[in-house]
C-alpha cells in the first residue's frame, strides 16, 4: 500500500570501465542516477550513423504511415519490443539492409522526381498538341503578322479565331492575329480578361508523338515505383524493428558517453549516487558483483533535506495510477492512493455513467482495443485501457441494478426471458423514487469520507505517535462515524440504534469541545478554540453533499437515453423515411450520450477523489523514479 | 385558459434557455482558444475537444430538467389539468437550473478555455485542465438535482 522503499547508494568505478557498467546498468533500467542532472546530452559518438537510421526509418514513417488516429495518440500506440528481442537484434548490425534501403530510398526519391517532371511535361505537350505543330510552323514563318495562342474562357469572336470549344470547365483553345506593331496593345487588352496564353515550342517531334512517348516513359516510371515500394514495403515488413532499435541504441550510446563523461570526480575514477528500490536492490547488487575487481559500493542515508524519489508498486490497481499521477504522487513518507481509492473511483464511475448498456458499449471497447493493439501497446496505454475495462463492469453492474439499459424501458420488450431478467435484477427505480440512490450516494461519500480520515489517523500515528494522533485525526473519524450513523439510522427510521448515536454524538461533542482547544494556554481560549473546531463540521457537510453529484450524473444519463428513445420512436410514425430518421437518432443519440457521460463519469469520479477523498490524507508533492534506462523514440522496451 | 399550463411551460423554457445560453457562451469561449491552440499543433485537436466539450453539459442538464416537466404535465400525452399554483410552482423549481446553468456554463468555459491553453504549452497536464473545469460543473449539478427533486415533491 504504502509506496515501494528506495534505498540511496554510491557507487564508485574506475573509469576505463564506467562506460560498460553503465551501459549495463542502462539495460537493468533500476537505478536512478542523481549526481547528473540530465542524463542525456546529444553526443557526438555515433551520430553520423544514428542520423542515418533515423533518416531511413523517418523515411519509411512516411512512406507506410502508421494509423495515427485520435485513439492510438491517447492510448499511446508504439511498435513494441520484448526486451530480450531487442538484445537478439542488437547481437548484428543491420549495415546492409541500411546502405541497401539507402540505394532504394534515392531510386526511389529520384523517380519521384522524374515523375513529377514527366507528368508536366506530358500536360504541356497535350496543350500544345491541341494546336498542333505545323500550326506553330507556320505562325513562326509570318514576318507581318504575329500570331498569340492561347486559352480563354470568354471567347471575343471579334478577335479571337476558336480552334477547339470550351465547355462550362474547361476554356476554349484560341488564336489571334494581329500586325506586329499592333501587338503590344493587343496584349494588354487580353492581359485583364482571363486569357492565357500559350507559347508552342518548334521542336522536332510532333507534339502528338512526345505525348505519347512521354507517356510510356511515366507508365514505365510508375511501374518502377510500384516495384520499388513493393521491395521496401518487404524490408519495412521484415527489418522495420531492428532498425528502430538500433537507431534509438545508437542514439543512447551516443548519450551514454556523454553521461560518462560528466560522471568523473578525479582522473581515474567515477563517482555515481542515485537511487534504487528496496525490491531490487539484490538485482543491481548482483550487477555490481560482476563489476567487483573495479568498483566499490556503499548504502548511505539521504542527506539533510533531501527526498528519495517515488515508485509505485501496484498489480491488480496498477490501473489505477494514472488517475493518481494526474493529481500528482505520493511523497516517500506516504501512502500510495491507487489501491485505496481503487473501489471507490470504480463504483462511483459506475453510478454516474449507470447504464448497463453503456457499459458494456466501453468494456467491449476497451477490450477490443487492448486485443486490436495487443502487439503494440505500451504500459500506459495498457493501463489506461483496464482501467476502461473495470469501469465498464461496473457500470453494467449500477445499470442493471437500476434497470437502466439504454434506456429501454423493459415492459415493451418482445423477449418475455429477456424482460423478465431485467425486471429481476432491478432493484432501485430513481425516476419513480429518487431518494434511496440518493442517500446511497450521499451514504458512500460518508464511507470514503470516513476511510479518509481513518487513513489520516494511520499517517498520524507513523509520524507523531498514538496520542497525539487520536487527538487529531482519530477522535474526528469516530465523531464523524457517530454522526453519520445518527443520520443514518434517523434517515431508516431505526429508533434504537439512532438513539443510541445520539449519545455517542453528544459525547463526542463534549470530547471535542474539551480537547480541540489544548494548544491554547488561557482556560477560557482552550474552551473558544474547542467550540470553534466544531465548525469544521460543515466543510465535512460540504464534503458529504458534493457526493448528491453522483446520483444526478447517473439520471442525466438514463434519462438522456430515454429522452433519446423517446424521439427516436416519435419520428418512426413518419411516413417512407420514418425507419431510418427513427434508427439514425437512436444511433447518433445514444453515441452522444454515451460519450458525453463517459467524459462527465471520469471527471466527476476523479474529482471526488481528489477533492472530497485526497484532502483528507494525501499531502502528495513526490518526485516520480526514473532509471537510468534506454530512451526510445521509435519503439517501446516492454519486458 | 389554463394558466398553470403557461407557467409550467414557461419553467421548461427558462430552464433549458438558461442551459442553452450558459453552454453556447461556455462552449463557444472554449473553441475559440482551441482553435489558436490547434492553429499551432494540429494534433492537439482530441485534446482540447475533450475540453471544450466540457461546458457543454449545461444545456444537457436544462433539457433534462425541461423533459422532466413535460413528463411532469404529461404535456405530450395530452396535458393533465395544471392549477395556477401548481404551475407556478414548477416555474420556481426550474430556476434552479436555469439560472445555475447559466452562470456555470459561462464560467465553466472560461476555465475550460485556460485549460486550453495550458494544454498548448504542457500537453500531458489535459486531465488537470479537465479538474479544473468540472470544478464549475458542480453548482450546475446541483441546481439540477434540486429542480428534479423539487418536481418530484410537487402536487399537481
Amino acid at each position: 500500500m504504502a509506496v515501494a522503499e528506495i534505498q540511496k547508494m554510491q557507487i564508485f568505478i574506475l573509469q576505463k570501465k564506467l562506460q560498460e557498467f553503465l551501459a549495463g546498468l542502462q539495460s537493468l533500467s533500476c537505478f536512478e542516477i542523481s549526481n547528473v542532472a540530465e542524463y542525456f546530452a546529444p553526443g557526438q559518438n555515433g551520430a553520423a550513423l544514428s542520423l542515418r537510421y533515423q533518416k531511413i526509418i523517418d523515411f519509411l514513417d512516411a512512406l507506410f504511415p502508421r494509423p495515427r488516429g485520435f485513439i492510438e495518440n491517447f492510448i499511446q500506440v508504439k511498435p513494441v519490443v520484448k526486451k530480450s528481442a531487442a538484445e537478439a537484434f542488437l547481437q548484428k548490425q543491420p549495415r546492409e539492409t541500411l546502405s541497401r534501403l539507402e540505394k532504394l530510398q534515392s531510386s526511389w526519391e529520384l523517380n519521384k522526381r522524374r515523375i513529377k517532371q514527366r507528368s508536366g511535361e506530358l500536360a504541356r505537350q497535350e496543350l500544345y498538341a491541341v494546336f498542333g505543330l505545323p500550326r506553330a510552323r507556320q505562325a513562326a514563318k509570318l514576318r507581318r503578322v504575329s500570331v498569340i495562342f492561347g486559352t480563354t474562357k470568354t471567347v471575343d469572336p471579334e478577335i479571337m479565331q476558336v480552334i477547339a470549344p470550351g465547355t462550362a470547365k474547361t476554356p476554349a483553345f484560341v488564336q489571334l492575329f494581329c500586325l506586329r506593331e499592333d501587338e503590344a496593345n493587343l496584349r494588354d487588352r487580353l492581359s485583364g480578361a482571363g486569357f492565357q496564353e500559350i507559347i508552342l515550342p518548334l521542336q522536332k517531334l510532333d507534339y502528338v508523338r512526345e505525348s505519347g512517348r512521354l507517356r510510356n516513359a511515366l507508365k514505365k516510371a510508375r511501374a518502377q515505383a510500384a516495384a520499388l515500394k513493393n521491395k521496401l514495403a518487404a524490408l519495412h515488413a521484415a527489418e522495420y524493428r531492428k532498425l528502430a532499435v538500433w537507431a534509438d541504441y545508437l542514439t543512447n550510446a551516443g548519450e551514454l558517453e556523454a553521461c560518462a563523461l560528466r560522471l568523473s570526480a578525479t582522473e581515474k575514477t567515477g563517482l555515481i549516487t542515485g537511487w534504487v528500490p528496496v525490491a531490487q536492490k539484490k538485482q543491481l547488487i548482483n550487477y555490481l558483483e560482476k563489476f567487483a575487481e573495479y568498483l566499490y559500493w556503499r548504502e548511505v542515508e539521504p542527506a539533510q533535506g533531501e527526498t528519495p524519489p517515488v515508485a509505485l508498486r501496484n498489480k491488480i490497481a496498477a490501473p489505477l495510477e494514472s488517475v493518481t499521477a494526474l493529481y500528482g504522487l505520493p511523497n516517500p513518507q506516504e501512502f500510495d492512493p491507487s489501491p485505496l481509492m481503487a473501489p471507490f473511483f470504480i463504483l462511483f464511475y459506475g453510478l454516474a455513467l449507470s447504464d448497463a448498456g453503456y457499459g458494456l458499449l466501453l468494456t467491449l471497447a476497451a477490450a477490443a482495443l487492448l486485443w486490436k493493439f495487443r502487439a503494440n501497446l505500451t504500459a500506459f496505454g495498457r493501463k489506461l485501457l483496464a482501467l476502461n475495462v473495470y469501469c465498464g463492469v461496473s457500470t453494467i453492474i449500477v445499470g442493471l441494478l437500476t434497470g437502466s439499459v439504454f434506456g429501454i424501458d423493459f415492459n415493451i420488450l418482445p423477449w418475455p426471458v429477456v424482460k423478465k431478467f431485467f425486471l429481476s435484477v432491478k432493484i432501485i427505480d430513481p425516476l419513480s423514487n429518487p431518494l434511496p440512490l440518493l442517500g446511497l450516494s450521499v451514504g458512500l461519500g460518508a464511507v470514503q469520507i470516513l476511510t479518509g480520515l481513518f487513513l489520516r489517523f494511520l499517517l498520524d500515528v507513523r509520524q507523531k505517535g498514538w496520542g497525539e494522533a487520536f487527538l487529531q485525526s482519530g477522535c474526528w473519524t469516530l465523531f464523524l462515524a457517530a454522526i453519520f450513523s445518527y443520520a443514518g439510522a434517523s434517515f431508516a427510521r431505526l429508533d434504537a440504534a439512532a438513539k443510541i448515536a445520539g449519545y455517542a454524538v453528544l459525547g463526542g461533542v463534549v470530547f471535542m469541545i474539551l480537547t480541540q482547544g489544548r494548544q491554547q494556554k488561557n482556560p477560557l481560549l482552550k474552551l473558544c478554540s474547542g467550540l470553534l473546531s466544531l465548525y469544521n463540521l460543515s466543510g465535512y457537510v460540504g464534503d458529504l453533499l458534493s457526493y448528491t453529484r453522483l446520483f444526478a450524473l447517473g439520471l442525466v444519463t438514463a434519462v438522456l437515453a430515454m429522452v433519446i428513445n423517446y424521439l427516436a420512436a416519435m419520428t418512426g410514425g413518419v411516413p417512407f423515411i420514418g425507419v431510418i430518421l427513427m434508427t439514425l437518432i437512436f444511433i447518433f443519440g445514444h453515441i452522444l450520450d454515451f460519450l458525453i457521460n463517459l467524459l462527465g463519469a471520469f471527471v466527476h469520479s476523479a474529482r471526488l477523489q481528489y477533492v472530497e477523498y485526497f484532502s483528507k490524507f494525501f499531502e502528495g508533492g513526490g518526485r516520480i523514479f526514473k532509471p537510468f534506462a534506454w530512451r526510445t523514440k521509435y519503439v517501446s522496451l516492454e519486458k | 385558459m389554463d394558466t398553470g399550463l403557461m407557467f409550467a411551460i414557461l419553467g421548461a423554457s427558462l430552464a433549458l434557455a438558461g442551459g442553452g445560453i450558459g453552454s453556447s457562451v461556455g462552449v463557444g469561449l472554449a473553441g475559440e482558444v482551441a482553435a489558436g491552440v490547434v492553429a499551432e499543433d494540429p494534433d492537439k485537436f482530441g485534446k482540447t475537444l475533450l475540453l471544450q466539450a466540457l461546458p457543454g453539459t449545461q444545456g444537457i442538464y436544462g433539457f433534462l430538467a425541461a423533459f422532466w416537466v413535460i413528463l411532469k404535465i404529461n404535456l405530450l400525452g395530452g396535458a393533465a389539468p395544471v392549477s395556477p399554483e401548481a404551475g407556478l410552482q414548477i416555474l420556481f423549481a426550474c430556476l434552479a437550473v436555469g439560472i445555475n446553468a447559466l452562470i456555470s456554463g459561462i464560467f465553466q468555459g472560461r476555465a475550460a478555455a485556460a485549460g486550453i491553453a495550458m494544454v498548448g504549452r504542457k500537453p500531458d497536464e489535459v486531465g488537470k485542465g479537465m479538474i479544473f473545469a468540472a470544478m464549475v460543473e458542480t453548482y450546475a449539478v446541483l441546481g439540477l438535482l434540486l429542480t428534479i427533486l423539487l418536481l418530484n415533491g410537487i402536487q399537481l
